[in-house]
């Protein structure tokens, strides 16, 4: 029966042949579009690179502090200060980091300048992010404690700075500093923001140490646990810390702190938000993408409600005519609903392949350092879910005007 | 003739609502569009009130809070070496540097309005080197020094927005919230400062001035250097080392102007550009949908067109008609929309909408709009008279 | 007032090509109510056609008040369908859309007529029809016998010398067919209305002054 109904359907299609092109038109383009969307928020929630495992990280990387009166409150990336007096001694998790933010490092050879990120880090962040060596191995505990001048690169910088020759043992210059080369990796996707870096030193090779004592500004800390179902106790630890015990050595000032150990979704929407709390808002945010998502499938979905209800007139004939000899309302409703599907179908088929072509162009173009831009079944999954979504959004209300047509006026085809 | 074609739309409202709909959501993205074009491309063409060519920015990292009584000393330190090069033009230090994202605003009452306006601190020489153009007044110096009152200088915007009654130079105001400080006084009026770049919203701004001596709480963390001629890296190599060696515990990041504006300059460019994309294949999708739509509507009343071509409408005419009932279909939805999109500026819902940007947007957006559904029209227009009354009046 | 020269008409189908009419000579004069007559298929209806210039001959000439105007290109026979010839269909053609008093002013929107104008020869047309009461309702409204009325109405809107009617009574029964007929005969009594009308009706027939019998394409006297 179904093989009955999918082969009329694409027999309308092929003897429609001007309208098909309209349709597949509209959603291929809908469709591509958000498969681009979601292929890129999927990378960026599920990557593939060193955070890989960040369903069992919590990352800190945002907080508010107020002043005693309320007046005055300061909001940015929490200092090293406050991490080592208020996280360090955090209980739940297994493992902790604390690590810089990626900074501008400029080095110069022959005559060219090389502009790179330099992050640092401490031991544990190369046991808490899995990352991919290449070549050599990370600082060890000794090395760290004493600031021996070591860094790990990754294969850009081994590319652009050695011309591509094994750089272990060779000494690097970055904002005037020389480190020698103990490591190379695979570049890691800028979508990976904690662990997205060209080298990384041990922060015990700042210039200054002032950075101890700073309460704001410029680090990160992952916690992290094996267990991601223990991740909810550790984040209500940390707000209790924050609320309870918050350590601070300029009281008036620096009174009162707020923020969260978030999820990596969790730090999205406290970013696109702007959310200042102990909570991260990230019900609202994942509801304003569904709202986001469907406005921009309205406009296709009507005009192809459009074009399947213009369908449906011209064929009022034909539908009267098979009404009076008894078909069924319900079977040409799925009739026509199998159209549509079949339609879409084809259309997100199409959809997936300009995805496709456009994500490895992106890819090839290497605007995303280190993007590894590719579907999985995920989102596949995705896609599936916006045919569903849009054949549904502009099949039902035609299928559903049909079933109202009367035989009598069907026939002779007068439909107000 | 309109008044019958607006009878016919009104009568068949609801198989039309949904072209309607769809005219209308089309009209309001295509406005969206053409608005952000025009106010971009105006606002990129506003002059940046600064000259960027063969500067360069010299970001400091002190790797902690400013420290004032030690590294105020540091920094004039490295100013003096500085100027000392001959190939160094100029070197000044600003607290809010060129072409970045991050900007100090500031809100006041003054001369009873409520006054926001963006700020900066430079030292007194920065304006003039980066050739900041003077109006009227003079500009802030050392003879502001130990004065009763805090010498700052106003962008023309600023007297335009706030003191359009009062005499701008000279004029004195102060914080409520800060009884202890000196009043500012606007000693001189500077043409305009677009410190975040092309792209950003003209407004308001006031200098303050660093006083190499006094430093500043928060600390000046960027050095500008001009020179007289491009220089190569190895220049900025050389120039990294004698940075290090007078402060070797601070860390410097040097980017020329000309890479900072152009990275700006893509950060609007790249994905206004991705939208605009996005945008034209959704309009070409809604223009062939509506002409889908149009041709079957044309083929379902090929009987009337025969009809009133037997009591006399000419084929122009008829042409005319289908035309104009699309146009007034894309009227009635453009309609709609602008019930939403006036709200805009009626509200003030977002600042940086001005009347004058209004009225020209929405002028080009009903062109635009009417000249996607003219083409869409003409094809089956054209049909509709191809076959003859006769046997349009028979036609199943 | 009409007058056909030597018609003929030819349809060109692939490679067939079908004679519609052959031969035809016929000239009707002011005043006249004539029916024409003949089974189906006999070119009947192509011939009320080419009276009302809704389709060119193939071969031959049509004059009206002396005119030849087989010359005359759309927008010229669009004036002369306008303002001389009035049209009656079998299956109405009302536009569903539109109220009755919309359908009845549609001609006069084609000259250049005043909105007030054109209401008022609107009503009067409807009052001579007997509608005048359901000038607000949509075609939908109403029956059978009143839409042919209101599309009666319409035909005369514009004063016309001529009123075509291709079988106006076919789509109703025998009781409103004959209020049609009886409309058609004092339009053409009163008014001196020349009136072609063709129909399968013998007893209509006769109440005309006038029987033309076409049979196969052709005249038959």
């Amino acid at each position: 029966m179904l093989k009955n109904y999918l082969l009329t359907a694409w027999k309308v299609l092929l003897r429609r042949k001007f309208f098909t092109f309209i349709s597949l038109f509209g959603i291929t383009i809908t469709l591509s579009v958000l498969l681009i969307l979601s292929t890129a928020l999927d990378n960026f929630l599920y990557p593939s690179g060193p955070e890989k495992n960040n369903h069992q990280l919590l990352f800190i990387e945002q907080l508010t502090i107020e002043s005693r009166d309320g007046q005055s409150n300061w909001s940015s990336e929490p200092g090293y200060g406050f991490l080592k007096d208020n996280v360090r001694d955090l209980k739940l998790p297994e493992k902790i980091t604390f690590f810089s933010q990626a900074t501008e490092g400029s080095s110069y050879i022959n005559g060219n300048k090389i502009d790179s990120h330099l992050r640092r880090t401490d031991t544990s962040y190369w046991e808490i992010l899995d990352f991919n060596f290449l070549n050599g191995r990370t600082f060890d505990q000794a090395e760290f404690d004493s600031g021996q001048m070591v860094a790990v690169i990754n294969k850009k910088t081994q590319k652009n700075y050695f011309s591509g020759e094994n750089p272990i043992g060779k000494n690097i210059i970055i904002n005037e500093q020389t480190f020698s080369v103990i490591g190379v990796v695979e570049d890691v996707f800028v979508g990976e923001t904690h662990a997205y870096a060209d080298i990384w030193v041990p922060y015990t090779t700042f210039a200054s140490t002032q950075f101890e004592t700073e309460l704001m500004g410029g680090w990160s800390a992952l916690l992290y646990h094996s267990n991601p179902s223990i991740l909810p106790q550790i984040q209500q630890e940390y707000v209790n810390q924050l609320k309870n015990d918050f350590v601070t050595h300029d009281p008036e000032q620096f009174h009162k702190a707020i923020g969260g150990a978030d999820t990596k979704l969790e730090r999205i929407a406290r970013e696109m938000t702007n959310t200042e709390d102990y909570e991260s808002n990230a019900a609202s945010m994942i509801t304003m993408w569904i709202v986001l998502v469907l406005c921009f499938m309205l406009l296709p979905s009507i005009n192809l409600i459009n074009l399947n209800i213009s369908r449906i007139m011209e064929r009022s004939s034909e539908i009267g005519v098979r009404k009076a000899f008894g078909a069924k309302t319900g079977q040409l409703v799925i009739q026509f609903v199998v159209e549509n599907i079949l339609i879409t179908a084809i259309g997100g088929g199409l959809g997936l392949l300009v995805s496709w072509g456009v994500l490895s162009q992106i890819e090839a173009s290497g605007v995303l350092p280190g993007a590894d831009v590719n579907y999985n079944w995920r989102v596949f999954l995705y896609g599936f879910g916006f045919v569903f979504v849009f054949g549904l959004l502009s099949g039902t209300y035609p299928a559903l005007k049909m079933s109202r047509l009367h035989p009598v006026t069907a026939l002779k085809g007068g439909v107000r | 003739m309109l008044s019958h074609i607006a009878k016919l739309i009104w009568n068949r409202k609801r198989s039309n609502l949904l072209i309607i709909t769809e005219v209308a959501i089309t009209f309001g993205v295509l406005f969206a569009v053409i608005y952000l074009g025009i106010y971009n491309y105006k606002v990129f063409n506003t002059p940046l009130g600064f000259e960027w060519k063969n500067t360069w920015n010299i970001r400091i990292d002190t790797g902690g809070r400013w420290n004032n009584e030690t590294d105020k000393v540091q920094l004039k330190a490295i100013a003096e070496v500085l100027r000392t090069r001959p190939e160094i033009k100029s070197a000044d230090v600003i607290m809010m540097p060129l072409f970045v994202n991050g900007r100090w605003r500031s809100v006041e009452t003054i001369n009873g309005h409520r006054a926001p306006y963006k700020a900066n601190m430079l030292n007194h020489e920065a304006p003039k080197n980066l050739g900041v153009e003077l109006v009227s007044g003079r500009w802030f110096g050392p003879q502001d020094d130990g004065q009763n009152y805090q010498g700052v200088m106003v962008n023309q915007r600023f007297v335009d927005e706030f003191l359009d009654s009062v005499e701008p130079v000279g004029f004195e105001f102060s914080d409520p919230g800060q009884p202890e400080a000196k009043p500012k006084r606007i000693v001189g009026i500077f043409k305009d400062f677009r410190q975040q770049g092309e792209f950003s919203t003209p407004g308001p701004y006031m200098f303050f001035r660093y006083n190499w001596e006094q430093g500043d709480s928060f600390g000046l963390r960027n050095i500008m250097l001009k020179f007289d001629k491009p220089q190569p890296a190895s220049y900025e190599k050389d120039l990294h080392q004698t940075l290090k060696q007078i402060a070797p515990s601070w860390e410097f990041n040097i980017q020329s102007f000309k890479n900072l504006r152009q990275q700006r300059i893509n950060e609007i460019v790249i994905p206004m550009t991705v939208m605009a994309v996005v945008v034209a294949f959704l309009l070409i999708m809604v223009a062939m949908g509506l002409f889908g739509v149009l041709w079957q509507n044309i083929n379902r009343r090929i009987q009337e067109i025969g009809l009133r071509r037997a009591i006399g409408a000419s084929e122009n005419s008829i042409r005319l008609q289908i035309i104009g009932e699309l146009i007034v279909l894309a009227i009635f939805g453009m309609a709609a929309a602008s019930i939403f999109i006036i709200q805009v500026p009626l509200l003030n819902l977002i600042e940086a909408v001005t009347w004058g940007n209004f009225v020209v947007s929405m002028l080009l957006s009903i062109s635009a709009m009417l000249l996607i559904v003219i083409i869409c029209a003409l094809y089956p227009s054209h049909s509709a008279t191809k076959l003859s009354p006769a046997v349009a009046l028979h036609y199943e | 007032m009409l007058t056909l020269n030597s018609i003929a008409k030819t349809y060109q189908t692939d490679k067939i090509e079908t004679i519609a009419l052959k031969e035809i000579n016929l000239n009707i004069k002011k005043g006249e109510f004539i029916s024409i007559m003949g089974p189906s298929g006999c070119g009947k209806s192509t011939l009320l056609n080419i009276m009302g210039l809704l389709d060119a001959p193939s071969d031959g000439s049509v004059s009206i008040d002396g005119v030849e105007i087989s010359s005359y290109q759309d927008k010229g026979l669009a004036s002369i369908r306008n303002e001389k010839i009035g049209f009656i269909f079998q299956s109405f053609h009302l536009i569903q859309d539109l109220r009755v008093i919309d359908n009845v002013e549609l001609p006069l929107l084609y000259r250049k007529i005043s909105a007030k104008q054109r209401r008022h020869l609107a009503l009067q047309a409807l009052e001579k029809v007997g509608l005048k009461a359901r000038v607000d309702h949509f075609p939908s409204q109403l029956s059978g016998g009143q839409q042919q009325r209101v599309a009666i109405a319409r035909a005369i809107v514009g004063k016309p010398e001529l009123l075509l009617a291709d079988e106006p009574t076919g789509n109703l029964d025998s009781h409103m067919g004959n209020e049609i007929m009886q409309i058609l005969e004092s339009l053409h009594k009163d008014d001196n209305t020349t009136i072609v009308m063709v129909t399968h009706d013998d007893e209509l027939a006769k109440r005309t002054e006038r029987v033309v019998r076409v049979y196969d394409g052709q005249l038959i006297h």
